[in-house]
């Protein structure tokens, strides 16, 4: 046991896949894989998430097709006595821009745009460099994965303001505010794009490195 | 070397890179990190049965008031206008979109309740000496929710929405903010305890 855990002659970190263990995916005991089932949860084990390249791509793909209309419908639409308009997001972040705040623009320009297109870039060459099998620096890949799955879920954000600025603002004639179609897709893009990196398999970055090719099979 | 001589309890493997490590007893404030690619590995089991119990029962209470009362005021003129959490949801599935509504309504209030109940349901029991039926199956479903909770970007929403209505109206905080707060915190500590815990207390 002590040689197992102590690594192997060569340097590299000893691998669970290689020991014969398995991480559960459910309760994450490890478990080995010769008993097919986690004995602590009953789960089916599994050494690497199902088809995780297929999957992750099918996810990445249907976010990035949604990203369409979430930029070119309108986001929101808001209504005064004087004026009415309906803002997609572009025109909102130049809306603020215009009016001198700069600052605003910019905070809603990289929440709404820049961090969900980066999501989908860095998922698509998280992907791509899997599949080409050229995994250079695979710490910091892995650490990229993590910051796409940790940033996920806060570009909910502008669904969430569009909801209560809807709410709030009904004031009949005075001023209103509705949501429009652009919510609607850019919330679909969050949620395609969270699924996405919860699909991919980060450990399959690190058997690339470690000359193993396994294309997202159990 | 064929792991059979391997024992669960001492060994963890990395979610991330697949390596594996012993495991070790963790001091006050200390995370376990993989040392082979610095990935999180597991957390300290720090709160205990009664313990979580209590932050849940606390949580609920946050929870009902988060959604009694108003997460935001408005007044322009003399009009005044103001709405909770659920009166949100509803505007949106009024205005006919029922799809943003039952997705703000999920991450907001239903997930975290989840959350709440499910919890309930295995520590409830488990304080008990019991176990109760369908235990496994409550733990597999948290670790299914949690994703899926966002109480904090409820929070960060309404500052948002404050900041973009402090120009023409004025804007306040209201009740149901300060107890989504609550609500916000009361899960941070329940989700800084080793989830891992759960299947110890399921086992008994």
């Amino acid at each position: 046991m002590s040689a197992a855990i102590a690594g192997r002659v060569s340097g590299r970190p000893p691998r669970a896949a290689e020991m014969g263990l398995a991480r559960c995916p459910e309760c994450g005991r490890t478990c080995r894989v010769a008993e097919a089932r986690c004995p602590r949860c009953h789960s089916a084990l599994a050494q690497r998430k199902p088809d995780s390249l297929t999957r992750t791509w099918a996810w990445l793909i249907a976010a990035a097709v949604m990203y369409i209309p979430a930029n070119l419908l309108p986001v929101m639409h808001t209504a005064t006595l004087l004026s009415s308009s309906s803002n997609t997001l572009l025109g909102g972040i130049l809306l603020l821009w215009n009016e001198g705040a700069w600052d605003l623009a910019l905070i809603v320009f990289v929440a709404s745009i820049a961090v969900p297109l980066t999501k989908l870039i860095c998922l698509a060459f998280l992907l791509v460099g899997v599949q080409r099998q050229r995994c250079g620096n695979p710490r910091a890949r892995t650490r990229l994965y993590r910051a796409v799955d940790f940033v996920g879920h806060w570009s909910m954000l502008d669904v969430f303001v569009v909801a209560l600025l809807a709410a709030l603002v009904r004031l009949g004639r005075l001023a209103e505010v509705r949501p429009e179609g652009g919510a609607v897709a850019f919330a679909a893009v969050v949620i395609l794009t969270m699924i996405a990196s919860m699909s991919f398999d980060a450990r399959l970055i690190w058997d690339v490195r470690a000359g193993r090719t396994r294309r997202g099979a159990a | 070397m064929d792991g059979r001589s391997v024992i669960a309890d001492e060994v963890v493997v990395c979610e991330y890179c697949d390596a594996f490590t012993r495991r070790v007893a963790l001091r006050r404030g200390e995370r376990a990190l993989c040392p082979n690619c610095g990935s999180p590995l597991y957390r300290r089991r720090w709160l205990g049965l009664d313990g979580t119990l209590a932050v849940t029962l606390t949580a609920f209470v946050a929870l009902i008031i988060a959604n009694s009362y108003p997460i935001m005021t408005m007044s322009v003129g003399g009009q005044h206008s103001s709405a909770t959490f659920w009166q949100a949801v509803m505007t949106l599935d009024h205005d006919g979109f029922m799809e943003i509504a039952v997705v703000v309504a999920v991450t907001g209030l239903l997930a975290p309740l989840a959350q709440l109940g499910l919890l309930s349901y295995i520590c409830v029991p488990a304080r008990l000496g019991r176990r109760a039926m369908g235990a496994i199956q409550a733990v597999h479903a948290l670790g299914w929710v949690r994703p899926w909770s966002m109480v904090e970007v409820v929070l960060l929403s309404a500052l948002v929405a404050t900041v973009k209505l402090a120009g023409m109206a004025d804007a306040a905080p209201g009740l149901g903010l300060f107890g989504f707060v609550a609500l916000m915190l009361c899960m941070a500590v329940l989700l800084s305890n080793d989830p891992e815990q759960l299947w110890d207390w399921v086992e008994t």
